[in-house]
């Protein structure tokens, strides 16, 4: 036992230096001014550092905005997400009726055409809407990549739970619904929040939709701020690692804190002999 | 339960199945369908950006079919895609394996190993063209520094290290999803069974064999699914770190069809490259989407 | 509860059978897995999962309700004043940036206007600029790069700007020469007026040079010469960043070298002529030679993208490369130590000449502007002798004038860099000379036709011959199929 704990924390530490070392050398260029960067040196270490990228980009750019919009828009998106895809996925899934093969195929077929071709018939859709140009028109939009990918990784989920629990719940007299909710959403409570967690990150990171869907300069999201710190053949280096930085860590003490939250029963039985 | 009563029961329960995936339905057809017509249309037009499309039949995919460039960049996704996708499932599976056996810090650790998937792609991108540089590269300079190599190696500069090198930089950004895909699989199978398992005297490698893998067999099939799928239309990683270069080395799909679309402003074609591989794409999705729903 | 009675139910066995047990795990033997589950363990009576799911819906359903009254997502009602949209690049000269916005919001409060400025950088332009094509959601005025115009005009975008470029000349003076490819359509009309160049230009690290003993080239045979010596004297080891990349750093250059050399691909009509001619074997030569046989260049630059010569130069790594003057910008802007080695010369020239390739922002209002008067005149008022002046003096020498009057302006007498700056745009060939540019020559620069024949022969191996062909076919192809306007 005790030599199994040693292999998985040993790997465990091979895969956090994978980690770190570019991470680090993101934390690193953004303590350095550009002519420390590219004066080549001192090179492994800031010396001095300086928080000059982190001001700069704080107090001359709209950074606190992106992050405002990059917020409401992944949150939003992800709330609508995990709700239309544990529904479409357990229903998929669990129930039985005709068109369900097709449906889930259908599904993701919307993946075969990359956004950078979606994109306009789609602004067509959302004009007639008069969605454009306000953070609507992405919380519409996101989810049309968001939904499908979310659906199907859930209905992995939900295919691995015995059909007996539900069964024996609704004989018992719980409705799909129930036995949904009471269910099936508790023992597929980590793959829902990896399916959450993955439709938040590709709604925060999503670049082209927000560079098109908006163009006032107070709805900007952050990848489409990030474009504003590069210049044809002059990048703002420090700055657009410092900004890698501040949208990085809170995600990451967010998505750890959630875990504790809503995970916690399942570890304490794991133990549990 | 009598027959008559259990029919009725199995046709509101398909009822109920309608409604929850309504919402879906809704937003499938409701704002995908009219942008995948109007892509296949199109890709049997010649539209140029700016002027009317004129119908040309298969113009635009026998032009394609004919052209070495376009092979080139099918070949070059190809090895792009599956290299990285194999790597991204192994390293994602011990991933997974580990956090699963590791009790101290889970939560924190697998918080921490998710950095490379939360980091904005262009700057992941710019972080490892920076590494990979022959002469300022963090790679090259401590090699030199610690004697290994004293001429630069040339990273992006020649066609098999600059594959090696987006392959890379792509297998870091996404073995994280695989990561925690499986490890959340993993949590969803029956502790009790391993404890049956260790009861009936079956080794580590065993449990693994017939509890873990058959356990995560949908989820694992369904994440490889998306990311192939994601990995084959991936352009940001490829496009900040090459552009498709040097020459036409690392030109995959999307990077191919950017230039084709937003810089020869040849429409048609462009929508025409990403449908050729439909019917790859839709085989794969079918045969994985039969398995998904098929009766126990 | 419901909950608790269905788990006792599966206790007594009733309407359940487990057929398999999940995971098709025939190992374990099936009583085993009954007896283990009928236990009411913690793993299948998870209050807190299913509880903390609903909370935290909850919890993020008010975040997010807060955060949206908070903002106030959807744009406000129209404001009373009519609007005008604007698109600019977004340069990397912040004070220049500031000074033309300043600019166009005092015109907009004379004129009692709203004006919308928009930015696009040199990354994003040609996204955004085909979105916009394609949605119908173009501005009123918006700012053009080099091939803008020949190829916009033909889809009927742009309007006829004629009138304003004849009293934009009477204010500030004749435009230069090689401005007029660019904004004058070959049947005399003007789409576009010019707003700036900003200049490619020959970087040299005149310290470097010094200490190999070699002369700032005006050949590019000197060019060559040159870095052949400094490294061969082991003064530095790639002197020359000079990488034949997707971006205007290689097909700009190459156009410099070929142009230079009386190379073309099209006659002085604007047609397609073939390219399998001794001028360009001796373009593509020099092109490959300086990589695979004088071995003067970083090896990895091929995969350099548009920063990548302004980080080598600028972190010492070579001695000479092509770029645009931001190069210069960064140095004197931050006073960095190698500013008093750094010269900005003149293009080197070759038999046929020197030519600079440059890139010529321009000014255009787009025919599906509402209000295309107040559009014409705001660029009037932009573009006027002392607003264009204001400009000029916040743009740290970056963007040139194209009129006579403004460049005669003492700014540019500042030193001799800022002097080679002002007189490079003379020497500009555009692409598709000697003819004009059309829509056909731009789309063979935008496809990186140039930089993919040098990537053959450098990356690939290819010979000369082999390379060119495959270039001719291309060039052809696209003289063939585009909307010919």
């Amino acid at each position: 036992m005790a030599g199994r704990g040693v292999l998985a924390y040993g790997f465990i530490g091979l895969l956090l230096l994978v980690v770190g070392v570019p991470f680090y050398w993101m934390v690193n260029t953004s303590l350095k001014t550009s002519a420390q960067l590219q004066s080549l040196a001192p090179y492994y270490y800031p010396s001095p550092g300086t928080l000059g990228n982190y001001r700069a980009l704080l107090g001359t750019t709209n950074f606190p905005t992106w992050i405002r919009n990059s917020a409401l828009v992944a949150v939003g998106a992800t709330l609508v997400t995990v709700l239309v895809s544990s529904l479409a996925g357990y229903s998929l899934t669990r129930i039985r009726y005709p068109g369900r093969r097709l449906l889930a195929t259908t599904v993701l077929i919307v993946y075969l055409v990359p956004p950078t071709l979606l994109f306009i018939p789609l602004y067509t859709i959302l004009k007639r809407a008069d969605l454009v140009n306000s953070l609507w028109a992405l919380l519409v939009a996101y989810p049309t990549f968001t939904v499908p990918f979310c659906t199907w990784l859930l209905m992995g989920f939900f295919r691995s739970i015995p059909r007996d629990l539900e069964e024996a719940a609704m004989v018992d007299g719980a409705t799909r619904l129930g036995a949904f909710r009471r269910v099936i959403l508790p023992l597929t409570t980590p793959g829902i929040l990896a399916a959450a967690l993955f439709a938040f990150t590709l709604a925060w990171n999503e670049f082209l939709y927000a560079l098109v869907f908006v163009h006032d300069t107070e709805l900007k999201t952050i990848p489409v701020g990030l474009n504003d710190l590069m210049f044809g053949d002059i990048f703002l280096w420090g700055e657009l690692m410092a900004a890698a930085v501040l949208t990085t860590l809170p995600v990451i003490v967010l998505y750890t804190y959630l875990q504790r939250y809503m995970v916690e029963g399942l570890t304490a039985g794991a133990v549990k002999g | 339960m009598r027959p008559s009563a259990l029919r009725r029961g199995r046709v509101a329960d398909a009822l109920v199945g309608y409604v929850f995936v309504l919402p879906l339905c809704v937003l499938v057809l409701g704002l995908v369908a009219y942008p995948l017509g109007n892509a296949v249309w199109i890709s049997l037009t010649d539209k140029y950006v700016g002027y009317a499309p004129r119908f040309v039949g298969f113009a635009n995919y026998t032009a394609l079919a004919g052209d070495p460039i376009f092979h080139k960049v099918v070949r070059n996704s190809a090895v792009f895609t599956l290299a990285s996708v194999a790597v991204k499932v192994v390293l994602g599976m011990l991933m997974a394996l580990a956090l699963q056996r590791a009790l101290v810090a889970r939560s924190f650790l697998r918080s921490v190993l998710l950095v490379p998937w939360v980091i904005p792609t262009v700057v992941t991108a710019l972080t490892w063209h920076w590494m990979f540089n022959a002469l300022w590269g963090v790679i090259n300079v401590t090699l030199q520094t610690v004697g290994l190599q004293r001429e630069p190696i040339a990273w992006l500069g020649q066609p098999t290290t600059a594959m090696a090198a987006v392959v890379t930089a792509n297998i870091w950004r996404g073995f994280p999803f695989f990561g925690v895909s499986l490890l959340a699989g993993m949590q969803t199978i029956p502790r009790d069974l391993y404890e049956a398992a260790a009861v009936d005297g079956a080794s580590p490698a065993q449990r693994f064999w017939h509890i873990t893998l058959p356990g995560l067999r949908l989820v694992l099939l369904v994440t490889t699914l998306i990311s192939l799928i994601f990995t084959l239309n991936d352009f940001n990683i490829v496009y900040v770190l090459t552009r498709g270069g040097p020459g036409t080395a690392t030109h995959v799909l999307a990077t191919y069809t950017y230039e084709i679309g937003f810089q020869a402003l040849r429409w048609g074609k462009a929508v025409a490259v990403s449908m050729f591989l439909m019917p790859v794409i839709a085989v794969m999705i079918v045969i994985v989407t039969r398995y998904l729903t098929r009766e126990e | 509860m419901s909950r608790q009675r269905g788990y006792e139910s599966l206790d007594h066995g009733s309407a359940v059978r487990v057929k398999r047990a999940p995971g098709g795990l025939t190992p374990v033997r099936a009583a085993t897995y009954h007896r283990l589950q009928s236990r009411t363990d913690s793993r299948y009576a998870m209050p807190k999962g299913g509880a903390a799911m609903t909370s935290l819906i909850r919890g993020l359903s008010v975040v997010l309700a807060a955060l949206l009254l908070l903002s106030g997502v959807t744009t406000p009602a129209g404001a009373q004043k009519p609007k005008v949209r604007v698109w600019l690049l977004r340069t990397y000269v912040p004070d220049a940036n500031h000074a033309l916005e300043d600019s166009i919001k005092r015109w907009a409060t004379a004129k009692g206007v709203d004006p919308v400025i928009e930015y696009f950088t040199f990354d994003d332009i040609e996204t955004k600029y085909v979105a916009a094509i394609e949605t119908n959601a173009l501005p009123d005025v918006g700012q053009l790069q080099t091939i803008g115009p020949a190829r916009y005009r033909g889809m009927g975008k742009l309007t006829d700007l004629t009138d304003l470029a004849n009293e934009l000349v009477r204010a500030n003076g004749p435009m230069l020469e090689s401005a007029l490819p660019v904004v004058r359509a070959p049947d005399g009309r003007y789409h576009a007026v010019p707003f700036n160049y900003i200049t490619d230009m020959q970087f040299v690290r005149t310290d470097v040079f010094r200490k190999a003993g070699v002369k700032v080239p005006t050949t590019w045979e000197e060019v060559r010469e040159a870095s052949r010596v400094i490294k061969a004297k082991g003064v530095m080891e790639y002197p020359l960043g000079q990488s034949w990349n997707r971006s205007a750093d290689g097909y700009g250059v190459f156009q410099a070298l070929l142009y230079s050399h009386g190379g073309g691909w099209a006659d002085e009509q604007g047609n397609y002529t073939s390219i399998m001619n001794d001028t360009w074997r001796a373009v593509v030569r020099w092109a490959s030679e300086i990589y695979l046989k004088d071995k003067t260049v970083p090896p990895d630059a091929m995969s350099w993208t548009g920063f990548g010569n302004n980080e080598a130069f600028l972190t010492g790594k070579v001695a000479f490369t092509f770029n645009g003057p931001s190069i210069y910008y960064v140095l004197e802007k931050e006073n960095r130590p190698i500013l008093k080695d750094t010269l900005m010369a003149l293009k080197p020239a070759g038999p046929a000449g020197r030519n600079h390739d440059v890139l010529l922002l321009s000014w255009t209002v787009f025919t599906t502007s509402k209000q295309p008067e107040l559009a014409r005149d705001l660029i009037r008022f932009v573009m006027s002798s002392d607003e264009a002046k204001k400009y000029m003096h916040a743009s740290w020498g970056q963007m040139v004038p194209a009129f006579e009057r403004l460049r005669a302006d003492p700014y540019w007498q500042k030193n001799e860099s800022y002097r080679a700056v002002l007189e490079a745009p003379k020497y500009a060939r555009t692409p598709g000379w000697p003819g004009p540019l059309t829509a056909a020559a731009a789309e063979v620069v935008a496809t990186n036709v140039l930089t993919d024949l040098c990537a053959r022969v450098i990356v690939d191996g290819w010979d000369i011959e082999r390379a060119l062909e495959e270039a001719d076919k291309r060039i052809r192809d696209i003289y063939a199929n585009v909307p010919a306007r």
